[in-house]
């Protein structure tokens, strides 16, 4: 997977600080019912993200999104949300950057990451460069089998990632 | 000629409730209707599978709920295979289901409901929701998140996951909690106990301003039902059942939730899914009776430990021996969460927490066993029968939220009498019909979770279709 259009579309704002000088994590969220077959996938991403064990980069692993990660989000320097979308072609990904909320959605239990973002700004005062990876999903029928779409997806998407948060990385250290 | 309104989500992917109002030819309301639309299965394709796996296939009911599930449930196979668990394995029980309790009542209190407690029953729509309250009150917000994550941390310290965590199993627990989960553990329950005390304090300077909504909102005599231990203290794992009436006297108590089929039926009604759970011997549906927070302050003598039992007391003080008003639900709600923090605290400093035997190996030993435990939102049961193999034959769930099915329905119908008063719907029932059902905290996959903005579309139509008025909020 070429790596030029990743480049092209991040935007590096300079690493947020902690008082003594640390870097903020950069944060990972999968989510997904991996009782849902290819809903499992941004969970498979995530999971597989934290078996490369990156420096600074704390991976969560989730059935669903929580109010609570506004904390996490809120002490991070990036976030990258992963869930399955439904695809009707290949095992492309999807990259979106990710912008606030305007008002809140009603239900608890369908969170988005845009409410969370909004959540982030409003209790804690800071918001992070959000992005959301979309895995390529086939079905979402009960099952534990991801379809081979999502599989090829979950590699790719996992590739995706690493790259993002590798190049961060690099440019901190020039 | 009679009219009726309906209360109907527009969408939802998971677990739809409607209401209908069904006014007289006087126009005033004659009854209402809670219909809950959804219809999981669970117990019925769990049939066939072995009982090994009815834990974590339970636990997947909910997202929020899956502990409360998991624990009632390897309670059944315990059962079954008639053995009584090792002690270090029950205290482990305990400490989740208390985790439990605790990141499910922050939800509900914090999420959900504070929206109209903080900023109003009438307050713009708009505002009121997550994001208001942390505008209004970004302190107490912060605070919530950070209760509900250590109810979480709980959680995970033990099952290794917050959201269906496969531990408790038939005989035990997969594992014990580590020296560094019960260090990291310890260090929040001083800033929990300190959360639960400013929302205490808050929300007793609400409750004069409250005296409408308590009367209105659920405030009814039933039987209250939960677990109670051998000396009258508040319960959530073991225990026996007892019930009390509305003015305080215990009907019954030292019941085995064994013999549940004994004192509880469950009718069925043609509008709904949801089955209607009442007490035996008062018949249906005289033998309504609620579970849940509200019933458990009121079925227990104490709570045990000081400071919850500190605020139990200014809690009968203030209301009586025995709460009859749904919109207290609220109040207890705060008052367990306090009680489950000491509870932690108490179970962090056993060293039976961090090793000891887990678990008691046995085979299918009886054919049929029942686990009952406290969720947050009330008494459950899990009742499996199962073949000499330990494969499920049947099943039956009583699940917390139904056993409220009943006194929800009248809550609804006791708001909608108060307020509709004619043909036109009045501004403002919306949120005050969902706050009443919002009181009990029900968990219908999530349908009537909702806080700021529900969408609903309420329609008033005579019998001949009609429709005389309509209200949509989207």
């Amino acid at each position: 997977m070429p790596v030029a259009p990743i480049l092209a579309d991040l935007e590096l704002p300079a690493p947020h600080l902690l008082p003594g000088g640390e870097e903020l994590p950069c944060l990972v969220i999968g989510y997904g019912n991996d009782l849902r077959s290819d809903d499992a996938a941004g969970r498979r991403v995530a999971e597989m993200v934290d078996s490369f064990d990156l420096a600074g980069v704390r991976v969560v692993s989730s059935h669903q999104l929580t109010p609570e990660m506004a904390a996490e989000i809120a002490a991070a320097s990036i976030v990258i949300f992963i869930d399955a979308m439904p695809a009707s072609g290949g095992p492309r990904c999807r990259l979106v950057r990710l912008q606030e909320a305007e008002e809140a959605k009603a239900d608890s239990h369908a969170l988005t990451p845009e409410i969370l973002l909004t959540l982030s700004r409003r209790l804690y005062g800071h918001t992070p460069e959000a992005w959301m990876v979309g895995i390529p999903a086939k079905s979402f029928e009960l099952g534990q089998e991801l379809s081979a779409t999502a599989s090829a997806g979950v590699r790719l998407g996992a590739e995706y990632v690493r790259d993002m948060l590798w190049i961060k990385r690099l440019v901190r250290k020039g | 000629m009679s009219k009726q309104i309906v209360i109907d989500p527009v969408s939802r992917i998971e677990g739809h409730a409607k209401i209908t109002i069904e006014l007289g030819d006087d126009n005033l309301v004659k009854d209402a209707h809670l219909h809950i639309t959804e219809f999981r299965g669970f117990e019925k394709f769990c049939e066939g599978r072995p009982l090994t796996e009815m834990p974590g296939l339970t636990g997947r009911i909910c997202g929020i709920c899956p502990v409360s599930h998991l624990i009632a449930s390897a309670k059944a196979g315990d059962s079954i295979l008639s053995v009584r668990i090792p002690p270090a394995a029950e205290k482990l029980r305990r400490l989740m289901n208390l985790g439990q309790i605790l990141q499910s009542h922050a939800l509900s209190f914090f999420y959900l409901s504070s929206p109209d407690l903080i900023l109003g029953w009438e307050s713009d729509p708009a505002k009121r929701n997550v994001f208001g309250v942390a505008d209004a009150e970004p302190e107490l917000a912060r605070r919530g998140i950070r209760l509900r994550q250590f109810g979480q941390m709980v959680i995970e310290a033990l099952g290794g996951r917050r959201i269906h965590p496969a531990w408790a199993v038939p005989g035990g627990v997969r594992s014990a909690l580590g020296e560094d989960g019960r260090a990291a553990l310890q260090e929040r329950i001083s800033e929990a106990r300190e959360t639960l005390a400013i929302a205490l304090k808050l929300f007793k300077k609400m409750v004069p301003k409250l005296s409408e909504e308590m009367a209105l909102f659920g405030n009814f005599p039933t039987l209250f039902m939960g677990l109670v231990a051998d000396d009258g203290s508040w319960e959530h794992y073991g225990g026996r059942l007892a019930f009390m009436d509305g003015q305080g006297n215990v009907i019954a108590e030292g019941l085995d939730p064994a013999n549940y089929r004994e004192f509880i039926g469950e009718a069925v009604e043609p509008y709904t899914y949801l089955k209607f759970p009442y007490y035996k011997p008062l018949g249906y549906p005289g033998g309504i009776y609620r579970v849940g927070p509200l019933a458990r302050l009121n079925i227990c003598k104490r709570i045990g430990t000081p400071l919850a039992d500190a605020e139990l007391e200014e809690y009968r003080a203030k209301l009586g021996p025995v709460a009859n008003s749904s919109l207290v639900y609220h109040w207890s709600r705060l008052i367990e969460m306090l009680a489950a923090v000491e509870h932690i605290e108490r179970l962090l400093a056993d060293p039976d927490i961090v090793g000891g035997r887990l678990r008691a190996g046995a085979a299918v030993n009886q054919l049929r066993g029942v686990g009952c435990s406290e969720a947050p939102r009330g008494t459950l049961f899990h009742d499996y029968e199962v073949d000499e193999d330990g494969l499920i034959r049947k099943v039956n769930l009583l699940i917390a939220t139904g056993q409220n099915n009943l006194a929800m329905n009248k809550t609804v119908a006791q708001i909608a009498q108060h307020y509709v008063k004619g043909p036109r719907i009045p501004e403002g029932i919306l949120n005050r019909i969902e706050a009443g059902v919002r009181s009990f905290d029900p968990c219908l996959s999530c349908s009537t979770h909702a806080y700021g903005k529900m969408p609903l579309l309420v329609e008033l139509v005579d019998s001949s279709g009609q429709i005389l008025d309509k209200v949509v909020r989207d």
